[in-house]
């Protein structure tokens, strides 16, 4: 399952974006905040903090935060 | 977050027109202001454990190319976690050296009550190094009672010239030091022998925890409403990994407990996960929806699927619905408990994080805005977490009990932000 993973990933990073190129008056609603990958830091923290220390699985969204004792 | 949207709106037109990173995934603050987060979050499980935790973010904008943000976290954590101990069909008495005693009735979780404050201070950089590069890197600190971290981490993000594609690569690195009162205890060794690990006793000052994580992502522009994250990362933690407050119950062939030892994990964990996001733009409204796949060399394969809608209302009013499901493979050392009869494994913890088991969350968010600037949020959540309450494994007596309660969590969260 991983090594399949791992080639959308290289293949994403490889192929870059077959899409059109947009004209910079067309990234308008790409801007906007609720647009954004993380939209609300500090809840996205808050969340992260909570699913770490209550399952068995971690991570993906970036590297490393703040370390804790409660897993 | 909608705060000042037309302040932002402007700023990250002028970004994708030409200064700034890709309009696909930065928002700009206006040059020389502050923005502002304080939230006050409770968290409470069911007859478990409760969280107060006030947090503070806050994020200059120096110039259209730096900016940094200030973390403040203060954790109050009381309640009762359970310590391993499997429920017993008979009241069953749990005795450390330490002289703590604890006696649980028949069908029971065995649970600890504990109290214990966290303090974390984190501050982020980022800064543009050049016309498509960007870089980020942080610095993270903790302190509980028992437990100390020092974390830090970099990453690179390089936009492609025609700004439909971003590449990311970062690395962290984690130090942290595990303290329990009076020492570590040695795992899988009766807990009603004192014994605690060489560096335990006098002066001791802790067991090592060392986490790496790397990795690498990519986010593509699929279209003027759409836009496509994948990451790759692997994190490898070595040093103590065991829980110095569990253990794990022995049983004889009827399935009532004859002692307790300490539990005790490999002393390294490698894992891999895979992390997409989609973010689609409705005509008014905004989607989340994103996907995780984690494994590790303990046994645990996850999926976690992740649904945020956006919906907008009159006025800057928004409502955030949020859909989550996860769900996990137990690690191949987890067991409820041990037979007496048979030796001992190498490594055994019974507890319910690393068992199979699903949870399920959903909530709602309100935000408000207050005047051009500021916003206030109102956030309630309820996580659901349930598991094998009857194991292939149970023995004798344990087989007519629940083996796996579960958790009923209550999230609630306000958050005020301001910009000035």
């Amino acid at each position: 399952m991983i090594r399949f993973m791992i080639f959308i990933t290289v293949t994403a990073l490889l192929g870059g974006c077959a899409a059109e190129p947009l004209k910079p008056w067309d990234h308008d609603l790409l801007a906007q905040p609720e647009m954004q990958l993380v939209p609300d830091p500090l809840q996205n923290a808050l969340d992260e903090h909570i699913y770490f220390s209550k399952e068995g699985s971690f991570g993906g969204q970036g590297v490393g935060g703040g370390g804790c004792g409660c897993n | 977050m909608q705060l000042n949207r037309h302040v932002f709106i402007r700023g990250a037109l002028a970004a994708a027109a030409g200064t700034a990173l890709n309009g696909a995934a930065h928002a700009t603050q206006p040059v020389d202001s502050w923005k502002v987060d304080s939230a006050l979050l409770y968290y409470s499980e069911q007859d478990r454990v409760s969280v107060t935790e006030p947090v503070i973010y806050a994020t200059r904008q120096v110039n259209e190319d730096k900016s940094y943000t200030l973390h403040l976290i203060y954790d109050s954590m009381t309640g009762a976690t359970p310590n391993g101990a499997a429920p017993s069909a008979q009241t069953q008495t749990i005795t450390s050296a330490s002289g703590g005693s604890l006696t649980v009735a028949p069908g029971k979780l065995p649970v600890k009550s504990f109290s214990d404050h966290r303090e974390a201070f984190g501050i982020d950089w980022t800064n543009n190094t050049s016309r498509l590069v960007k870089r980020s890197s942080s610095l993270n600190v903790s302190k509980e009672t028992d437990y100390a971290s020092l974390g830090g981490n970099l990453s690179y993000s390089i936009d492609s010239a025609n700004r439909m594609s971003t590449y990311t690569g970062g690395v962290g690195v984690s130090l942290d030091l595990v303290q329990p009162k009076g020492g570590a205890p040695v795992g899988m060794q009766s807990i009603a022998v004192t014994n605690t690990s060489a560096s335990g006793g006098e002066g001791f000052s802790g067991e090592r925890k060392n986490t790496v994580d790397l990795m690498i992502g990519t986010t593509q522009v699929l279209s003027r409403r759409s836009l496509l994250q994948i990451n790759l990362a692997h994190s490898l933690i070595s040093g103590y990994l065991s829980d110095p407050y569990k253990v794990e119950s022995l049983v004889d062939t009827t399935g009532l407990p004859t002692g307790y030892v300490w539990e005790k994990r490999p002393d390294r964990r490698n894992a891999n996960i895979f992390y997409t996001k989609w973010v689609y733009h409705l005509p008014e409204d905004v989607i989340h929806l994103s996907y995780r796949y984690f494994q590790d060399d303990w046994g645990i394969r996850s999926h976690t699927a992740d649904l945020t809608y956006h919906l907008m209302l009159p006025r800057q009013l928004y409502l955030e619905p949020h859909f989550r499901y996860y769900t996990q493979t137990q690690a191949n050392f987890y067991h409820t408990s041990l037979p007496d009869w048979q030796a001992l494994p190498s490594y055994a913890s019974a507890d319910y994080r690393l068992a199979e088991m699903n949870s399920r969350t959903a909530g709602i968010k309100l935000g408000i805005p207050v005047g051009s600037d500021s916003e206030v949020s109102l956030r309630y959540e309820k996580m659901v977490q349930r598991g094998n309450e009857h194991p292939a494994d149970a023995i004798g007596t344990q087989q007519s009990l629940n083996l796996y309660p579960g958790l009923n969590a209550t999230i609630m969260q306000i958050t005020f932000t301001t910009l000035f």
